[in-house]
């Protein structure tokens, strides 16, 4: 199992924490349905680790934490 | 040539009367006469360089004498507002230029709150101040005739303080009657990471514009009134509404400016391994400082004039026992940049303890990025034995919160180690550090580093630093959404972005180039616009405004018409210009680098470990960011181009 924890802004009534089963973040993407309508607000981090590229290829194994992060810039 | 023989020989160059409806004055004042003397900038300056940022580079040019010393008072400091300020949201922003004191290359800095909208809605586009002053001086506009007053009731006092008595003595509400512009004990003791308030938090910060203004003795700029008549060419608050609209849909801005401000941008930096900590030697800090655990202490938002976006998150400790309750319990802020440098960068873990040296700096006037990076410059050369106990009477241990309180109200008096830290970049130069110190100093082209992102990584992030004209500053070309996977993997949706293909690799060297120099080119727009970089086409998001509302507001507020092509050619004019004065002041390409530590020492933890930057690699990078930039390979305008931008500027 794979735990999801959900930025307030994405949560749209679910828990912000959720477990399921998924082969990789591909697999998050699109059970979250957060497929092309994801705007560029929301990155996703694995394990505490950010990923910036090829994120629907990113495996994911038994256990794995996946956070959905907002990132912003700043001045 | 005295700089009043400049300002004569460059007034016989501009129009006696406005070019278009809403322009507004360029003003001369001479400090040390009291002489006042007024123009409007010509329509070819416009169209070449639009407004605020672009417009005070061309009045920097003409009046700038390299044989001088930045500080001199024959070195003008312009202020200048946007040509689209006050008159359509988000733009609120205006631009303060010299020759830094700081950095010794162009200083030029912006700011929002109220200053800027107070000189558009007062008839004055540009402020050109030279001369010192007899003695401390509080230049008084009522509508756009300005009276020199004695500031003598106003010197010694500190921002909180000095904005509560200008409110009691001029009988009003800033932001609602009037705009301020003005200096701290750290200004009038020319402390060089010292910044003008533009209000409790708003800062012209960057390059010691504070050092620049205390050196004419000016104390303040007081903008009293609404006098000018912004009668637009054509009705332009229906398209303001649409941008209004396109702001508030973004989800940036609905979801974390709105909410929480830029500390968000906390947590995606150390996940990623990319924080600068301890000066950078290290690149990760702890969770304590993410956005969320500022929670308890934020009271609300504010926001600039007439902005609906309200981004900056208030602080409030009252109900903290824990905390001293004195006038840093509360205050404004903190941004991203300050959590970052008073948080890991000087080895800081508790929030509270970054909000009140966030309150304290807002306070003193001082600059957050260059004063908390003389800091931790001073701490890793403390780490490193290369100074010592001896010399700081302090212990500059990491972490040391008491030591880094007492240092901040030591840097704005200049006293005992203070003295150091108010020489920021300069304390080698100024024999206060040995040499071999520069080795750990974080600058570029003498300017410490603005933001607390370790770019050892994010390629077009390091590239930008390297080459922003006023030195080491995230602000003038951050190609910010490369931080972002989902844009990172849309190849096609990327290029049409940057105007061509960028690598999906944040750590890959292809292509960045394009996206920098389309950044820099938006970025140098919107300064001249004065549209806020928060809300700005790409530096949070490809859905907020860009060059079409400009164009169209530009067309409606003032009758001049635009193509994009040409407003994008505006921004990279701004740019040209800004590396001429810069070659005047000996800057070359061997100062569009880095810092040593970044090429030479890798990042140690995260998805990237192992990461740094190739100097091979690094320097072709460099030299196609010149191509596409229409530069030469030392980084100047190609002949060709050189020629009409100079034709432009001395015509």
């Amino acid at each position: 199992m794979i735990t999801v924890r959900l930025p307030e802004a994405l949560s749209d009534g679910r828990s912000a924490i959720m477990t399921m089963d998924a082969q990789s973040l591909g697999d998050i993407i699109a059970k979250l349905d957060l497929g092309d309508d994801r705007d560029e607000l929301f990155n996703f981090a694995v394990n505490g680790e950010l990923v910036l590229h090829g994120e629907k290829d990113v495996e994911l194994k038994n256990g794995d934490e996946v956070e959905i992060v907002v990132a912003i810039a700043g001045g | 040539m005295s700089i009043r023989t400049r300002v004569d020989a460059l007034l016989t160059r501009l129009a006696t009367e406005p070019q278009f409806p809403t322009q507004g004055q360029t003003i001369f004042v001479d400090l040390a006469r009291q002489e006042v003397r007024r123009a409007w900038i010509p329509l070819r300056i416009v169209h070449a360089l639009l407004g605020g940022r672009g417009v005070n580079m061309f009045l920097l040019h003409n009046l700038l004498d390299e044989t001088l010393q930045p500080i001199d008072p024959e070195i003008p400091l312009i202020f200048g507002t946007g040509i689209l300020t006050s008159m359509v949201p988000s733009a609120s922003r205006g631009n303060v230029t010299s020759w830094s004191p700081e950095s010794r290359v162009l200083m030029d800095s912006n700011a929002g709150d109220y200053f800027p909208s107070f000189m558009k809605l007062n008839g004055i586009d540009h402020l050109v101040l030279y001369g010192k002053a007899t003695r401390w001086t509080l230049l008084h506009f009522e509508g756009d005739q300005p009276k020199f007053v004695d500031a003598a009731p106003w010197v010694g006092l500190d921002n909180i303080d000095l904005r509560a008595k200008i409110a009691e003595d001029f009988h009003g509400v800033e932001g609602k009657d009037y705009g301020l512009a003005a200096i701290t004990t750290a200004g009038e003791n020319l402390v060089l990471c010292s910044g003008i308030m533009a209000g409790p938090k708003a800062i012209y910060a960057r390059g010691g514009p504070g050092a620049k203004m205390g050196g004419l003795k000016l104390k303040a700029v007081l903008i009293q009134g609404r006098a000018a008549d912004l009668t637009t060419a054509r009705p332009h608050k229906l398209r303001n509404r649409d941008v209004a609209l396109k702001l508030l849909n973004t989800s940036v801005v609905k979801n974390a400016l709105k909410k929480r401000g830029t500390p968000f941008l906390y947590k995606p930096s150390r996940m990623l391994g990319a924080m600068g900590t301890k000066n950078n030697q290290e690149t990760t800090w702890t969770d304590k400082l993410d956005a969320e655990n500022i929670d308890p202490y934020r009271p609300g938002m504010e926001g600039c004039f007439a902005c609906p976006v309200n981004c900056r998150p208030l602080n409030d400790m009252s109900n903290d026992l824990n905390v001293r309750h004195d006038k840093y319990v509360k205050g404004d802020g903190p941004e991203y940049v300050t959590l970052g440098k008073f948080g890991p960068n000087v080895g800081i873990t508790e929030v509270t303890q970054v909000l009140r040296l966030n309150n304290i700096c807002n306070d003193l006037g001082l600059d957050t990025a260059s004063t908390g990076s003389a800091i931790s410059w001073a701490m890793e050369l403390y780490q490193r034995g290369i100074i010592t106990r001896e010399q700081t009477q302090l212990d500059l241990t990491w972490g040391n919160y008491d030591a880094i309180e007492q240092l901040l109200f030591m840097t704005a008096k200049r006293e005992g180690f203070g003295d150091v830290i108010a020489d920021s970049s300069q304390a080698v130069a100024n024999g206060k550090y040995p040499v071999e110190s520069l080795d750990y100093l974080m600058a570029v082209k003498g300017l410490t580093q603005s933001d607390p992102h370790d770019a050892r990584i994010l390629k077009a992030f390091a590239l930008g630093l390297a080459v922003a004209t006023r030195g080491m500053d995230h602000l003038r070309n951050r190609v910010t959404l490369e931080i972002n996977a989902k844009i990172n993997d849309s190849p096609d949706f990327k290029a049409e972005l940057y105007g061509g293909p960028v690598a999906a690799e944040p750590n890959s060297y292809e292509g960045k180039e394009l996206a920098v120099r389309r950044c820099e080119n938006i970025y140098a727009v919107g300064d001249s616009v004065g549209m806020c970089r928060f809300t700005t086409k790409l530096f949070n998001s490809p859905s907020l405004p860009g060059y079409e509302e400009f164009a169209d507001q530009v067309a409606n507020v003032t009758g001049i018409e635009l193509s994009k092509e040409e407003i994008d050619g505006i921004g990279l004019n701004v740019m040209g210009v800004e590396r001429l004065i810069n070659a005047k002041l000996g800057v070359t390409r061997a100062d569009d680098t880095l810092p040593k530590r970044w090429f030479e020492e890798a990042i140690g933890v995260g998805p990237y470990k192992g990461e740094k930057i190739d100097r091979g690699e690094f320097d072709k990078m460099l030299s196609r960011f010149y191509e596409v930039s229409n530069l030469t390979d030392e980084g100047l305008p190609k002949p060709e181009w050189r020629g009409e931008l100079e034709g432009v500027l001395t015509s």
